[in-house]
């Protein structure tokens, strides 16, 4: 197998992944820890770009451009308005020199709400022809008071409903924005929705409060909260193991999946040079490093089709993607900019702030909560979509799609799978 | 009985013994709030302190969709927390009145709709007795009032709103009165859930 790979491991497991475990029954703890990943997490992001952590594929993965992750600098003092304006200002650039047309994917969610309210504030109207906005009934619904005011007679609109990258982007000649990368700025919500249970793990009335108070105090680190992660991490796993795990009842190797992944995250958090203190921090940096390809790729990945997609991925840009945005991720951790407060209506706070200057909406401000709703409004009626991803195997360097039906694929997975350790 | 419930801020919003009603308010305030109506049983929750009752393991309730659930079969336990700490209190104390006149204009047109399916007199005494007259048919005055309730951004755009369905541009309406009024109007109806302003 001479094939270097950007991504590898694209389908859900209810699709093809499981269908080859099931067929290779391996017997090895890493293939079962492989697969609980996936199992806990959803699509599998497992491309570190920092630190020590193994995987089956280790020595074939690559990472190109931007996707690289920053040196840690901090002194770095650019705010995220700024950055937001700046990228903005991009997009007029292009526009103004080439007459570039842009399609932004929103959702009506904080990321792309925020990535729209950067373009109005920073586009003449004149630019803002050039702009279509990606929408769907779902995106109304989400934010209806910005579609009313600030979409709605002013730009172009498009049934997302219809999207395809391929097509959009060969076919009709749009440059695609997506804001996927903006949970990997802010956090994750697999930290948001763990935040709440403080309360029923710990019972103490003074133990839950100091626990909840300091979620991203960087003088509580998070290995303080150490067993509640183990739990919280086993618990992920559980949903999705009765519907979809390889056997009815779980080993003990599976009982002990939350311990190992911590362990891991914490040898890897060790050996990388940024600086991973609080219980915020903690799940910041999973999505930061371990899961940050996977979002950056998905836009041209599971929402797309067909083999080559070099094209594609040349003319998709991820907003919240380049290099300024992630450096100011990293260096304001615990400074409220992420997370102010413990609540999930104080999620992605910077963001919030941003689109409040143009909306002043304070039901959005003070209560919009993260859900993924980026998933449910792109692909929901993508059959011809779904029909591709059942087999995808992974993204190689060259942007070509290959799938588990390949030839060599499946040998493949079946010789790295059968050899991981953990 | 049922709670509208905010995972956004981890607090009871309004309780009520009737789902649908909770749903549709649910409906209606989802482009403002995300909430689930959810089943619990603690008695001591009324609609005076449940913004100071939160679920302890409240991330059993579907957070992956913009839209309100119904979750019927829902076991867990409530504890007494104290005030949200999400949004400052003299805000929330604002939105939530906002909350809970949506409901109650919910609860009305249902308990219309239940109890006295031809006509909208005397319950809507409060709104305005031409509003009334004027709009006979109470399908259309539902579809107006929800749109109304639906799209305020708060109590006095939801007053405009509502007087501007009114033939009466000059009278009757006045926004104590309209208050008074849905206070008036509450009593007889929100016995069954503790509810007075």
């Amino acid at each position: 197998m001479q094939n270097k790979y950007l991504q590898i491991h694209f389908t859900h497991f209810k699709q093809y992944h499981k269908k080859m475990f099931e067929r290779f029954n391996f017997t090895n703890d890493g293939a079962k820890f492989f697969y609980n990943v996936g199992l806990s997490f959803g699509f599998n992001g497992y491309v570190p770009r920092a630190g020590v952590w193994s995987t089956p594929w280790d020595g074939d993965l690559v990472i190109h451009g931007e996707n690289n992750m920053p040196v840690y600098d901090p002194n770095f003092t650019k705010s995220f308005s700024q950055i937001s304006d700046e990228t903005a200002k991009k997009i007029a650039d292009r526009i103004d020199t080439s007459d570039e047309k842009f399609l932004v994917l929103y959702s009506g969610g904080i990321d792309s709400t925020c990535t729209v309210a950067a373009l109005i504030k920073n586009l003449t109207q004149k630019q803002l022809e050039n702009i279509t906005i990606s929408l769907s009934f779902d995106s109304i619904v989400e934010n209806k008071y910005f579609y009313d005011n600030f979409i709605r007679g002013k730009i172009k609109i498009h049934d997302s409903h219809e999207f395809d990258m391929r097509k959009t982007v060969l076919e009709k000649g749009y440059t695609v924005i997506t804001a996927d990368q903006g949970d990997a700025l802010f956090g994750t919500e697999l930290g948001t929705k763990m935040y709440p249970l403080i309360e029923y793990y710990f019972i103490d009335k003074t133990e839950s409060n100091y626990y909840k108070k300091n979620i991203s105090n960087p003088d509580v680190h998070y290995s303080e909260y150490k067993d509640m992660i183990i739990w919280y991490l086993n618990n992920c796993m559980n949903g999705r193991f009765k519907k979809y795990g390889l056997t009815s009842e779980k080993t003990s190797f599976d009982l002990i999946f939350g311990k190992i992944y911590y362990d891991r995250l914490v040898k890897n958090i060790e050996t990388s040079n940024c600086p991973v203190n609080s219980l915020h921090d903690f799940f910041w940096w999973i999505i930061f490093n371990i899961k940050y390809i996977h979002c950056a790729l998905r836009a041209g990945g599971v929402q797309s089709t067909g083999r080559d997609r070099s094209k594609i991925f040349s003319k998709c840009i991820n907003w919240f993607g380049n290099q300024d945005f992630q450096s100011w991720s990293m260096a304001n951790n615990n400074n409220g900019q992420k997370i102010n407060g413990c609540t999930q209506g104080r999620y992605k706070i910077a963001a919030k702030d941003y689109i409040h200057e143009l909306d002043n909406n304070d039901w959005y401000y003070w209560y919009k909560m993260k859900v993924p709703s980026k998933q449910i409004i792109v692909n929901r009626y993508r059959e011809d979509i779904y029909e591709e991803t059942e087999t995808m195997f992974g993204l190689d360097e060259n942007y070509q799609m290959i799938h588990f039906t390949d030839p060599g694929i499946t040998e493949y997975f079946y010789e790295k799978i059968k050899s991981f350790d953990v | 009985m049922y709670g509208l419930y905010s995972n956004t801020i981890e607090r009871f919003l309004v309780i009520d013994d009737d789902k649908h009603v909770l749903y549709t308010v649910a409906i209606l305030l989802t482009s403002k709030i995300h909430c689930n109506v959810v089943k619990f049983d603690e008695s001591k929750i009324n609609n005076h302190n449940c913004s100071e009752w939160t679920l302890i393991n409240p991330t059993k309730l579907s957070q992956d969709l913009p839209y309100p659930r119904v979750i019927n079969n829902f076991q867990d336990s409530c504890k007494l927390v104290g005030a949200q700490t999400n949004t400052p209190s003299n805000i929330f104390t604002n939105h939530l009145m906002h909350i809970q006149f949506v409901y109650i204009i919910v609860k009305s047109i249902i308990w219309v709709e239940l109890s006295q399916p031809a006509s909208f007199d005397h319950t809507f005494d409060f709104i305005n007795d031409d509003l009334v007259k004027f709009h006979a048919d109470p399908d259309f005055m539902k579809k107006e009032l929800f749109k109304s309730v639906y799209e305020s951004s708060n109590i006095d755009e939801l007053y405009q709103k509502i007087k501007l369905l009114s033939l009466s541009w000059s009278e009757g309406l006045r926004k104590k009165q309209f208050i008074r009024n849905v206070n008036k109007n509450a009593e007889q109806i929100f016995t069954n859930t503790l509810y007075s302003l």
